[in-house]
């Protein structure tokens, strides 16, 4: 019995312990290695390389930044080396960072660091997209010297490692202290012996103070950067000035040149624009108003050559004058001066047509994937040019777009234009320069469900015509190969009706633009599905940028999208030139 | 007794499973392919390693590195849907993060031609009736097509690691530094000179005499590879035997010539081109002719590269409208065109990619020609091409024979209407350009105001008179892995 039992418990035991084994290794408990981000924020990673930013760690301790600099946020910092900042010392004469006053290393801070983050790939050859903490841009370039290729910043230091990526920004570390500019932009001109001429006469324009006026100083925010395009003593006495005299003898008319009318006054008003444009934002806009109230210039690029006023009015050329890339997009504290190789004065302009993007909004195209991708949501307030109730608007590109035949295959969603308290009421858009004259204007559209019934105002005055966004148009027809206006409408006929198709155009291969779903077929009028209205004629007393506000005098639901608005002088030809989805233009035949 | 026979019977069925369950990790040869030593056996099996090479070559990746990096830099593609990275490319905006300079898809077809060039000579031991002349064949086509694929890389990178031996093993860890493009072009020469003596001058059909390496191939890459190496006695030489072996000629400039050369391929004009099939199919439909494309031919193409006959359209250069691109959508038509007016369809994007054909040794002739003091020579060849072209009088330009660099530039801009969009023309901007230590580097600087955006215009600029900047840098995952790599200058 006794002898059975250990028999027994002897082979229970061996089955124990073979399933322990078999169990216990079979489930071996796998080591996982576990990470947690090692990412460290400015403050920490200055701290950790003390043999280069020891000096700037001190001032973002004196300044008390350090602690904004470790918490999470979204920062550019340009870090200046220990040897930047010990030669930056040497030249204010003090001896170490302890002998300026917090104030002044606050602002050396400031000047520093931008609330954004921006890689060394998107330095271009102007100003940053976002200013410093101080308040001033920094601009970029690239350098070559001594056979290598730097970017250089504010003209100062060189960019000697870029992109450091950390947890709350980037550090791009720089070998020069970035000092921001003390002058205004009225200094800096009658600084420069070489601007005499021209100085003085802003002097007895009067604009002298108008630009000696520090951002801080000044009340009117749109006053408070401005651009001056400004004309040497060289280039004057190229034009046979050679004195101030002599330039107040050419221009002036009323013999006061600091009264608004004097057309010496209008001359130098003509030089500045308001606003901070360096060149490559000269360049980007066809056209900027200045302080001559009735004028703006155009620029052109030109290979790598910037022209001021090079237009082609009714088949003539006039040629332009260029402006000097060598001194140029000098900072002041108050804006940005600009030197010209030639002078150019006042033109009597005359209304032209502007067939305007209402996509052309400077949020939207500094997008990164402008005109590839649709655009984050925004909320009334996000875009500066535009402003509506409520609800999300919305940039929208192919491939959504393409079923449109929309310019650029892009268009503006607005989620609702109804009486509705609870939806969006209205939508104001600020109109592009617009030359004094009389327009007409054509709302180019995708018509959806909503919008039934919009009032459009021109600076508060409501123009005749109620539009309906919503209506469908008599059908297209295939006529051949092409979808056409149906049987006996013709383009004039519908003009007559206040109606136009904004795509399509002549029969010549490059101007057809292909049916959306049959790449074989084309299409030149869908009323359908997108076309213009016009709105009514306004009258533009003066050349500038204006307000178009549509109010929605109708209840129902539905999104409004919009392609383009026309700004055609009333006497000119009201249904060309066409617009197509691949960017193409055709003109009149 | 019963309870016993349980435990026996639990304990063996336990000890049966944990046993046998596992037993097939004692075999270590996988199940799923060949190992090298089963491999390298017979004759028939380093045929089939050559053939890999070429096909790893048809990996869309390759195709469209090649043409990325021969074009995406010049002057004539006007970019449509593309990614950012590509922007950054024209904007001269290049990080090491930027994916068009990855060059994996050209290393694993240089280690393909290794792998073939260390083991194939074994199988000569083991199968007897593997000749040895047909084991040189073998290596010549594989010594030839890794010179090509790194002539490829040091046009565009500069320096870069040469790796003549295959990776086969885990242990085999590459940490290898890079060695200047001097040397690699002239490990390249000396490749290419054996390969030379390998190759047979064709085989037995005319899709593997165009398809696959011959002896007159390996004379074309010689050939522009002197042209880099600025050795133009060497390179005239080259071109001469290609041409006095009177196998290729150019094909007639008529209706058909554009569906010889690029829609059926392999034609009397051809001297080596990738074959691509409906298996295995080019990338380029969805760069030239998909409704988001990336690509279409830029603006000056067809205004100023090719002009037009505005009075008499149909006498028109044969390279330009309806050959290179489509003038009306300014599309690009070489790899999507059956004729001059019907496009393949989008299942059957098969065009070749022509390495060399018979009118590039003709125009590398005559920049050798014009650099050794015989312009007159080399304007006679350009007449040839301009003429089987039929080439517009707008086009043409009257130089005299001693001006060199007037001739240099008028072959630049024939090479442009004669090679459009066969990934050349970076390659031929930058080689004019650096002659005689960058005689003519206005070339590339001319570029940018056409291409660049212009808030990046002016810094583009500045970095193109940096030498260094003409090169590509070292993609970051290569830093990353191979620690023995440091950044192209440029870069750093």
């Amino acid at each position: 019995m006794g002898n059975k039992t250990f028999t027994r418990n002897w082979l229970a035991a061996l089955v124990g312990v073979v399933v322990l084994i078999v169990t216990s290794t079979s489930c071996q408990k796998e080591e996982f290695d576990i990470y947690t981000t090692s990412d460290v924020n400015i403050t920490e990673y200055l701290a950790k390389h003390p043999e280069s930013f020891s000096q700037y760690s001190k001032i973002l301790a004196i300044t008390k930044a350090e602690g904004s600099l470790a918490a999470y946020g979204t920062y550019t910092s340009f870090v200046p080396t220990n040897d930047a900042i010990d030669a930056y010392l040497r030249a204010e004469g003090k001896s170490s960072v302890n002998d300026f006053s917090v104030a002044e290393l606050e602002d050396l801070v400031r000047f520093h660091l931008i609330r954004d983050t921006i890689p060394s790939v998107e330095f271009s050859d102007g100003k940053l997209r976002t200013p410093t903490m101080f308040g001033q841009y920094i601009i970029t370039g690239a350098q070559n010297t001594a056979g290598s290729t730097r970017h250089y910043i504010n003209r100062q230091a060189l960019l000697l490692q870029g992109d450091i990526r950390l947890g709350n920004g980037i550090v791009h570390v720089i070998d020069n202290v970035l000092r921001p500019s003390r002058q205004t932009l009225a200094e800096m001109v009658s600084a420069n012996p070489d601007f005499s001429i021209f100085s003085q006469a802003l002097k007895e324009t009067g604009y002298y103070d108008y630009l000696n006026v520090l951002p801080k100083d000044q009340e009117d925010s749109s006053k408070f950067f401005h651009t001056v395009l400004v004309e040497s003593n060289q280039v004057l006495s190229a034009a046979g000035i050679n004195s101030y005299d002599a330039l107040k003898s050419r221009y002036s008319n009323t013999g006061n040149p600091a009264s608004p009318e004097d057309s010496l006054h209008l001359y130098i008003g003509y030089h500045i624009l308001p606003g901070l444009k360096y060149l490559p934002d000269v360049v980007k806009a066809a056209s900027h108003t200045t302080l001559s109230p009735q004028d703006v210039i155009t620029t052109k690029l030109n290979g790598t050559t910037i022209l001021v006023n090079e237009d082609t009015f009714n088949g003539v050329r006039e040629p332009g004058a260029e402006i000097k890339r060598e001194g140029s997009d000098v900072t002041a504290a108050n804006g940005v001066l600009h030197v010209m190789k030639d002078p150019y004065k006042i033109k009597i302009r005359f209304p032209i047509p502007i067939y305007w993007e209402v996509t052309d909004q400077p949020e939207i195209t500094k997008l990164a994937n402008y005109r590839k991708g649709n655009s984050p949501k925004y909320k009334p307030g996000d875009l500066q040019d535009v402003n509506w109730e409520m609800g999300d608007v919305q940039y929208i590109v192919a491939p959504q777009a393409r079923q449109f035949y929309v310019y650029h295959n892009d268009y503006l969603f607005f989620p609702a234009l109804r009486t509705n308290v609870n939806g969006n009421g209205w939508i104001e858009f600020k109109t592009p320069l617009l030359v004094k004259g009389k327009y007409k204007v054509w709302i180019s559209f995708i018509r959806r469900k909503g919008g039934g019934g919009v009032q459009i105002s021109f600076n508060g005055k409501p123009l005749p015509r109620i539009l309906k966004f919503n209506e469908q148009l008599a059908g297209m027809r295939l006529v051949g190969d092409t979808y056409t206006y149906p049987e006996g409408v013709t383009p004039e006929s519908l003009e007559a009706l206040g109606i136009k198709s904004p795509f399509g155009g002549r029969p010549e291969p490059e101007y057809r633009v292909p049916f959306y779903n049959n790449p074989e077929l084309f299409i030149e009028y869908h009323g359908g599905q997108n076309y213009a209205l016009l709105a009514g004629t306004i009258d533009v007393e003066q050349t500038d940028r204006h307000t178009l506000r549509m109010d929605a005098v109708w209840e129902g639901s539905g999104d409004v999208q919009f392609d383009m608005i026309h700004f055609i002088p009333e006497n000119e030809d009201q249904l060309w030139p066409k617009f197509n989805p691949d960017g193409t233009i055709v003109p009149k035949p | 007794m019963t309870r016993r026979t349980t435990y026996t019977f639990i304990l063996s069925v336990i000890i049966l499973f944990a046993t046998s369950s596992c037993d097939k990790y004692l075999d270590l040869k996988p199940r799923d392919g060949v190992v090298r030593q089963e491999f390298w056996q017979t004759k028939e099996q380093v045929a089939a390693a050559i053939n890999g090479c070429y096909a790893s070559m048809l990996n869309p990746a390759l195709a469209e590195k090649l043409f990325l990096w021969g074009e995406l830099r010049a002057d004539m593609l006007q970019l449509a849907a593309v990614p950012a990275t590509y922007f950054n490319i024209v904007n001269v905006n290049i990080e090491s993060t930027n994916n068009v300079t990855d060059w994996s898809a050209i290393y694993t077809t240089i280690n393909d031609c290794n792998t073939v060039i260390e083991f194939a000579p074994g199988v000569l031991e083991v199968d007897k009736t593997f000749t040895q002349e047909a084991l040189n064949a073998y290596i010549g086509e594989a010594l030839a097509l890794r010179s090509l694929m790194y002539f490829y890389l040091a046009r565009s990178f500069g320096d870069v690691p040469l790796k003549l031996e295959a990776t086969s093993t885990d242990k085999d860890e590459v940490r290898l530094p890079k060695s200047s493009q001097r040397e690699v072009f002239e490990q390249i020469v000396k490749d290419l000179k054996t390969a030379e003596q390998y190759l047979p001058a064709n085989y037995s059909t005319n899709d593997q005499t165009k398809g696959r390496i011959t002896k007159f191939a390996v004379n074309a890459m010689l050939a522009d590879v002197y042209l880099w190496l600025e050795d133009y006695n060497s390179s005239l030489a080259e071109c001469d035997k290609v041409i006095n072996a009177g196998r290729y000629g150019l094909v007639t400039g008529d209706n058909t010539w554009f569906t010889t050369i690029f829609y059926e391929g392999g034609s009397n004009e051809s001297i080596f081109e990738l074959y691509f099939h409906l298996n295995r199919q080019n990338p380029f439909y969805n760069l030239f002719a998909a409704s988001n494309r990336r690509f279409r031919a830029a603006l000056k193409v067809g205004e100023e590269i090719y002009t037009a006959d505005e009075i008499d359209p149909t006498n028109k250069d044969i390279r330009g409208n309806g050959a290179a691109l489509q003038f009306n959508d300014n599309s690009i038509w070489k790899y999507q065109g059956i004729n001059s007016s019907s496009a393949r369809a989008s299942s059957a994007s098969d065009a070749n990619w022509i390495f060399y054909r018979y009118a590039d040794i003709l125009l590398m002739k005559a920049e050798a020609l014009n650099q050794l003091g015989q312009g007159q020579a080399a304007l006679d060849i350009v007449q040839v091409i301009r003429e089987r072209a039929n080439a517009l009088p707008e086009t043409e330009e009257l130089l005299e024979p001693d001006d060199k660099l007037g001739i240099a530039n008028y072959i630049l801009a024939e090479r442009a209407r004669e090679f459009a969009f066969e990934g050349k023309r970076w390659y031929d901007l930058l080689r004019n350009a650096r002659r005689n230590n960058y005689e003519n580097l206005g070339l590339l600087l001319d570029i940018v105001p056409t291409t660049a955006s212009l808030e990046t215009q002016q810094s583009a600029i500045v970095k193109y008179r940096d030498y260094n900047s003409h090169y590509f840098p070292v993609y970051f995952y290569e830093l990353e892995t191979n620690k023995s790599l440091v950044q192209n200058p440029f870069y750093n």
